[in-house]
């Protein structure tokens, strides 16, 4: 028993050491500056592609003359805070952080290195900010405006959908910023007069039993409340949903793009063009602390016309007509 | 004159160098400097004006870009919102609640700067709105009655608010549409919320440098949108600024193409702005830039020019002084060949190796000291000539003064004089300046019958008169022809050149030296100077051959005159000897016979003529022994002055003992002398000392040096000592300082012992403060003659 402790210990800390200080990009540790990303993963890679795109649009070539490291947590909540702490020992010049969790994570391991964030529904709420003129610390970035959205994308779930009464929302329990996203989708959902058919999960297993919930399934639509957790399990929920023929309103066209039926929403791509040009102004001398943090560029509405027909759904013409983009 | 006046001032300022090579250095420096200078003064402000101009015009091209883009971003917002109100209007009209929404939903998709849009009635309350971010339904309709763009709303058909920045720092105006009014009834007006995130990308995007800031200010000065967003949300004003203010206060902004100004910003740094209104929202646009970066591009202009003028001048120097080395160093070897030949080298050459004008030079300068040398040469020959010319004419006249007469010495001179200067006859003539007759001193070579023909007097208006008048040389080659001669008689005996020189005694022109010779051209006047040499040299020789004639007379007249007097006196004393003798002791027995046999006044007298019988006879004895000195002196020979002072000493015992006197003495020398004389020198000296005392017994001290070539003597006395005024005077005969009263004597003996020294080659003199004693020096050569063994 005692010998198998050791063991196990000697290994924990091998895999520590090597997690710590080893380098994540070994071979280019030279090229500097360098832009670090912690990402919950899952469907912000549009949102990756966003920030290498505009990065290179200011002429920040990855591997050239910059070097992006991306510290994917895949959804992991709990060890966050050390994957946080391991991006910061790279000592990158600028850290991009996605989501709110994210974020004050990052903000808590480091309060030198500058942070843009996005996918941050709102940023002085959750205290990661003064205001939006400054933050008065080392960071800024991009709000999602998600939480104060979730009325307007119930609102063009309604146009889509018609006669909806009755709407799903899977609340991740332990994250702030989709308690917040639910409180703003009851209060929306009451003046409208439909019935937010609520269930707050912690774990992947309570989010499985959910699915598993007949009742739960007994609704016209599914609306998605952003978080960590359902977004590891974003991909098993559509498959779900569409097997029931149950529209799925998401945040994201990524998600439209895996078989959700409509997004309205920053685009993500948008998002990461916009944190590119932030992370260039600091790269360029620019202090966070006198960028302003900066609201979505667009809203984008788009439609899965395939999910909408393998559900069985009859889009109206004028909706279709004032979708951004239509997917079929 | 004033270019004059400039170059004085020039040279007064920079001193030329002296050297053509720096000259021409400075010069073609100069110019190029003076080039450059030049075209800087031209170009370098216009290029400054062009460059200010371009700098200008730089910004309002950017300002006009900027205005264009939100021109037509405005444009663009008011036509769809135009097309929406209209449909609006009637969607309305028609009570088709979902036309509006429809209208409204289009609207928001049109552009993404929309973010809400909505309906008013004319009491200002709200009818419909849509949100791009906030769903209708829970909207509250709001009552817009006091709002500003519900007011302008109503009033002007298209209205843009003011700018608002929201809570979530994004800026906002409400841009308003009035409904087309009914029967002068307005049914209402839309609105749309227009986010003014464009504005600032804008304003990040356009920029002329890197520096310059491009911002929008609305009616108000307040600042809307630029490059530095923080700012926007400070929400500054800017119509303070001068531009701004301009700008914004004009009456009609729009008919002002342009504002153009300078102000210190908010930061601090001193800028350059130009702005432009913009119609439609009432915005100002305005770009800035910092005079710095501004004038940067300037300044490197300027530096560039500068410094490419700095490198032209220098490589201009650089070919200046390759040039000017070039050019100038065949003239530098040309002085410096000019220098050598200076210094005597007659045979260096010049390297004539260009064919140009320097080159010619060279050739024409190794030309002139090729002909240098070789007149320097004939020079030489000549020089050489006329110096053993002269040399010999030296030889010749400087044994003049032997003892021939002066014709025969004169004859001997014109002799030589013809043999050196190669003239036929010759002849000197003296004239006697009251008869203006001539004497010929002496003639060669001249026709006894033209003997008789030359002139015997000196003629009014004749060329001897102009010699005489301004003591100049008349030389002519031919006689015939040369006006200044008047007698031509000369040439009936051949002579066709002649040369009357002036003979010049103590600066008076004395006589005339009268060359001629028989060839035509052989005295000319390049022959003047040489001899006027010769003429001059005569007249020294004819002066110091006076001279010598006249010392020769005097010496010989002295020594005549010192041999008969020493003689009479001699004789006279030696003759006068038995006669006074003679009165002496008849004059003697007189008084001892007749002493009291006559009357007293008869005693006195034969007394009286005793006393000057014996006195005369003292003198006469002195004067013997003053003129035996000279005369009966005997030969010198090696003495001892130790045994001649002990031997004097001797025969003055008596004299020492009464007076008490102490003689000491040093050890003296062996001298060539005169033992009797030298005897007697000291006596007369010692002497002295114990006669001339005062009250104390008389001290006495002897003592001789060597000095040099002498042996200097002193006797040293205690004694009355004698005034320095009197030191001469007491060496001559018969002179007293005192009466035979006070001391008795002759005052001849001084004169004796400086007879003495001086037949010995010696000094005497004395040396005394007049108070108290005396010493009295004297010298005798110290030179003994040689014989072997014997040393001094």
């Amino acid at each position: 028993m005692i010998h198998r402790f050791v063991r196990i210990m000697i290994t924990t800390a091998l895999v520590e050491f090597v997690v710590l200080h080893v380098p994540l990009s070994a071979g280019a540790d030279s090229i500097r500056p360098i832009v670090a990303v912690l990402t919950p993963g899952a469907t912000y890679e549009p949102l990756l592609d966003g920030l290498r795109e505009g990065l290179a649009r200011r002429g920040y070539l990855n591997g050239q003359n910059f070097r992006l490291v991306v510290e994917d947590t895949r959804g992991d909540i709990e060890g966050l805070r050390f994957r946080a702490m391991k991006v910061v020992d790279t000592k990158p010049d600028v850290l991009v952080t996605l989501t709110t969790a994210v974020t004050a994570v990052a903000k808590q391991a480091n309060q030198q290195i500058p942070i843009v964030f996005t996918l941050v529904a709102n940023p002085v709420h959750y205290d990661l900010v003064h205001d939006f003129a400054s933050s008065r610390n080392n960071m800024t970035g991009v709000s999602t405006y998600a939480a104060s959205l979730a009325g307007k994308r119930l609102e063009v779930l309604t146009e889509i959908v018609s006669k909806v009464k009755a709407v799903l929302a899977i609340v991740s329990s332990k994250e702030k910023m989709a308690q917040d996203t639910a409180e703003f989708l009851d209060n929306a959902a009451k003046k409208m007069g439909i019935q937010i058919v609520r269930r707050d999960v912690a774990t992947v297993g309570e989010f499985e039993n959910v699915l598993r919930d007949k009742s739960a399934m007994m609704v016209d639509a599914v609306f998605y409340v952003p978080s960590n957790l359902l977004s590891r399990q974003i991909r098993s929920l559509i498959m779900k949903l569409n097997r029931v023929k149950i529209p799925f309103a998401v945040n994201d066209e990524s998600m439209v793009k895996m078989g959700a039926l409509t997004s309205y929403g920053g685009d993500y791509r948008l998002f990461g063009l916009q944190a590119a040009k932030l992370v260039a102004k600091i790269l360029k001398g620019a202090k966070p602390s006198d960028l302003p943090i900066e609201a979505p560029d667009r809203f984008l509405l788009t439609i899965n016309l395939k999910t909408a027909k393998a559900i069985g759904l009859d889009i109206s013409r004028k909706v279709l007509e004032r979708a951004d983009r239509l997917l079929e | 004159m004033l270019r004059r006046k400039l170059m004085h001032g020039l040279k007064h300022l920079v001193p030329l160098p002296r050297s053509i090579r720096w000259r021409l250095f400075w010069l073609l420096g100069g110019l190029s400097l003076v080039t450059v200078l030049a075209v800087l003064a031209l170009w370098l402000p216009a290029e400054i004006r062009e460059i200010d101009s371009f700098e200008d015009e730089l910004q309002r091209v950017t300002v006009r870009s900027i205005q264009v883009r939100i021109d037509h971003f405005v444009r663009e917002i008011e036509r769809d919102l135009s097309r929406a109100t209209r449909q609006f209007h009637m969607a309305a009209f028609e009570g088709d609640q979902e036309g509006v929404r429809g209208v409204g939903q289009w609207l928001l998709q049109q552009h993404p700067a929309f973010e809400e849009v909505g309906l008013l009635d004319p009491r200002g309350m709200e009818t419909f709105r849509l949100s791009r971010r906030v769903a209708t339904v829970e909207h509250v309709l709001r009552d817009h009655t006091g709002t500003s763009f519900f007011r302008e709303g109503l009033r002007k058909p298209v209205h843009w608010d003011r700018v608002v920045i929201t809570e979530t720092s994004e800026p906002r105006v409400t841009l308003t549409m009035r409904f087309a009014s009914t029967g002068g009834r307005v049914p209402g007006i839309a609105y749309a919320v227009v986010n003014l995130k464009f504005l600032w990308e804008l304003m990040e995007d356009l920029k002329v440098s890197r520096e310059s800031r491009a911002y929008v200010v609305d009616g108000d000065g307040r600042l809307i949108a630029s490059s530095d967003r923080s700012l926007v949300l400070r929400q500054l004003s800017f119509a303070q600024r001068p531009v701004v203010n301009e700008l914004i206060f004009s009456k009609n902004p729009l008919a002002v193409p342009f504002v153009h100004g300078y102000y210190v910003n908010e930061l601090g740094i001193e800028v350059s702005a130009t702005g432009m209104w913009l119609a439609g929202p009432s915005w100002g646009v305005f770009i800035e830039q910092p005079l710095a970066t501004l004038y940067a591009s300037m300044w490197r202009a300027v530096w560039f020019l500068l410094g490419l003028s700095v490198a032209g001048v220098l490589v201009s120097f650089a070919i200046a002084h390759i040039i000017s080395r070039k050019v100038a160093a065949p003239i530098t070897r040309l002085r410096q060949g000019a220098e050598r030949i200076a210094l005597g080298q007659l045979d260096h050459r010049v390297p004539a190796e260009t064919a140009d004008e320097i080159g010619d030079l060279a050739r024409q300068f190794n030309r002139m000291s090729e002909a240098l040398k070789a007149s320097y040469d004939g020079l030489e020959e000549k020089v050489a000539a006329r110096t053993r010319e002269l040399s010999m004419l030296y030889t010749a006249l400087t044994p003049l003064a032997g003892a021939e007469a002066m014709p025969e010495r004169f004859v001997y001179i014109l002799q030589k004089l013809i043999s050196v200067t190669g003239a036929d006859a010759a002849s000197i003539r003296v004239i006697d300046k009251q008869t203006k007759a001539y004497t010929y001193v002496a003639h060669v070579g001249f026709d006894p019958q033209h003997l008789a023909v030359l002139p015997r007097t000196m003629r009014s208006g004749s060329s001897d008169e102009m010699i005489f008048a301004d003591g100049k040389p008349i030389i002519s080659g031919d006689i015939l022809a040369d006006n200044r001669i008047t007698r031509k008689r000369q040439l009936e005996f051949g002579l066709k050149s002649t040369a009357f020189l002036p003979l010049i005694v103590q600066s008076e022109v004395r006589g005339i030296i009268h060359l001629a010779s028989r060839k035509l051209g052989y005295f000319t006047d390049e022959k003047q100077e040489y001899l006027m040499m010769i003429a001059r040299l005569m007249g020294i020789v004819v002066e110091n051959q006076q001279l010598l004639q006249s010392s020769i007379k005097y010496a010989e007249d002295l020594n005549r005159s010192n041999q008969e007097l020493e003689q009479f006196a001699y004789v006279a004393s030696h003759d006068l000897q038995e006669p006074l003798r003679m009165i002496t002791g008849y004059t003697q027995l007189l008084s001892k016979r007749y002493k009291g046999k006559l009357d007293q006044s008869a005693d006195e007298f034969m007394g009286f003529v005793v006393d000057g019988a014996k006195r005369m006879q003292v003198l006469i004895n002195d004067l013997l022994t003053y003129s035996r000195v000279g005369t009966r002196g005997k030969e010198v020979a090696p003495t001892d002055c130790a045994l001649v002072l002990d031997k004097t000493l001797e025969g003055l015992r008596v004299a020492i003992q009464e007076s008490g006197a102490v003689v000491t003495a040093e050890p003296l020398p062996v001298v060539m002398g005169d033992e009797t004389q030298l005897g007697q020198l000291f006596q007369n000296l010692i002497g002295n000392a114990i006669k001339y005392r005062d009250h104390e017994p008389p001290a006495i001290h002897v003592s001789c040096q060597r000095e040099n070539e002498v042996w200097r003597f002193a006797v040293a006395d205690n004694g009355i000592g004698i005034d320095p005024q009197h030191a001469e005077r007491i060496f001559q005969v018969f002179q007293r300082l005192h009466t035979r009263e006070e001391y008795s004597g002759t005052g001849i003996g001084l004169a004796v012992c400086k007879k003495i020294v001086e037949r010995h080659g010696g000094k005497i003199w004395v040396e005394s403060q007049g108070v108290k004693g005396a010493t009295f020096y004297f010298t005798l050569p110290a030179k003994l003659p040689e014989v072997p063994g014997v040393s001094e």
